[in-house]
């Protein structure tokens, strides 16, 4: 087995910020470079193919076939417009939007609310 | 920051012999460019790319002064195309060169370095195992002085101070760019060490590898100056990477001018000896650069 190291001479000055050391200024070049690529690419799928919301995050409120009920395919917008006429709906036509109608209708509510806390920019 | 790097690992078997009888290289004995590295202000013109030759003497250079040994010499011409202001650095790098090995960073005796005598007994199974000492041709046990993995693989190539070639405004003679030593240790390393030990020269045996410098200890040769001696003093602060660079000549006074430049290095076989199997029977893991 062969030893392949070497030996070189290494004339150099110094400066008060200490000798030649490359390393930190290409660590910082390749992390900035690798987020303006990856930048770039989530501005291209959002512009291309914008982000689809789940069937199951959307609220469902069982029987109110009048209701537009955001379902597959709805952007998010989408959904927090249906769901705020969907709270209209209710507090006008029933009186009280909190009452439960049925074991569906609480489930689906703590749902939806859960969701307004995790996100309460979209709400 | 300017500086420049000739990779000189291969000068003895790979740069073309040096004319008779003349120790600065031809025209023609360019340096590899893979071997050089250079990051300056101005260019330099391809006519102005390092150049070596090597050639043999009998004259040698040791880190213990001059001796009469078969030694190849290096010779390098460099072209330097801006001033560079003092302090001007010189450096040997190594590289895949483990000095953070476990055992090799411990392998070296405080006490025995800081000139107290150590008895025999007691280097053999200390630290500085595998190379606390050996056995005599009279079949007495003697220790290494100094003992250990880290002394004895000490770089000991000699590298000269630079020669400004042809300087200007002096009728065409060589300028020596005088650099020092010392100031490249650190300034309180000195009080680790103490020359010279409370040995005598027949109780302790150079190590393997210092051999060519001090072939035993005695009157004639003396004791290693290991006090005043920064380039052994830098050695024994172990690098904490396999790539790494140790300080062996600097001048903080003097601008070094423009000019081509001529270097010289005593090349040691340096390489081949650190390269025999010092763990032949360890249980430990080698690692390259040590122990192969």
């Amino acid at each position: 087995l062969e030893y392949d190291g070497t030996k070189s001479i290494l004339i150099s000055t110094r400066t008060v910020m200490g000798g030649k050391n490359p390393f930190l200024g290409i660590a910082y070049l390749v992390v900035g470079g690798l987020c303006i690529l990856l930048g770039a690419m989530f501005t291209v799928t959002q512009l291309i193919k914008p982000r689809q919301v789940d069937s199951t995050t959307v609220p469902q409120f069982g029987g109110n076939k009048d209701i537009a009920v955001a379902d597959f395919g709805k952007t998010m917008q989408e959904t927090r417009r249906s769901f705020l006429l969907i709270l209209e709906y209710r507090t006008t036509v029933h009186g009280n939007y909190y009452r439960p109608r049925s074991e569906n209708w609480r489930n689906s509510l703590s749902f939806s609310c859960q969701a307004c806390m995790m996100n309460p920019l979209s709400y | 920051v300017q500086e420049i790097n000739l990779d000189y690992s291969h000068c003895t078997a790979t740069a073309p012999e040096c004319l008779t009888d003349t120790t600065s290289p031809p025209q023609d004995a360019v340096m590899p460019s893979k071997y050089v590295t250079t990051s300056f202000k101005n260019q330099t013109s391809s006519a102005d790319a390092p150049t070596w030759c090597h050639s043999t003497t009998l004259n040698g250079q040791t880190f213990g002064g001059p001796r009469v040994l078969i030694s190849s010499v290096c010779h390098i011409q460099f072209s330097i195309p801006d001033d560079l202001a003092p302090p001007v650095l010189l450096y040997y790098q190594l590289t895949n060169f483990y000095q953070n090995h476990r055992r090799y960073v411990k392998s070296f005796d405080q006490q025995q370095l800081a000139g107290d005598f150590v008895s025999n007994s007691t280097i053999n199974g200390s630290d500085c195992s595998p190379l606390e000492g050996e056995l005599q041709p009279d079949g007495s046990w003697k220790a290494y002085y100094p003992c250990g993995l880290i002394a004895n693989s000490m770089f000991n190539d000699t590298i000269l101070n630079p020669q400004l070639l042809n300087a200007a405004g002096s009728a065409s003679s060589n300028i020596t760019y005088n650099m020092t030593s010392k100031g490249t240790a650190w300034s309180s390393d000195a009080a680790l060490y103490k020359t010279p030990p409370s040995y005598t020269f027949d109780q302790v045996v150079p190590p393997p590898n210092w051999r060519m410098t001090y072939p035993t200890y005695n009157s004639s040769f003396g004791w290693p100056d290991l006090h005043g001696d920064d380039h052994f003093q830098v050695w024994m602060r172990t690098a904490g990477l396999p790539t790494f660079s140790k300080l062996y000549l600097r001048n903080d006074i003097e601008t070094m001018q423009a000019g081509r430049y001529q270097i010289d290095i005593f090349d040691c076989t340096f390489i081949l000896q650190i390269s025999y199997g010092i763990f032949a029977n360890a249980t430990y893991p080698r690692l390259s650069g040590i122990g192969i």
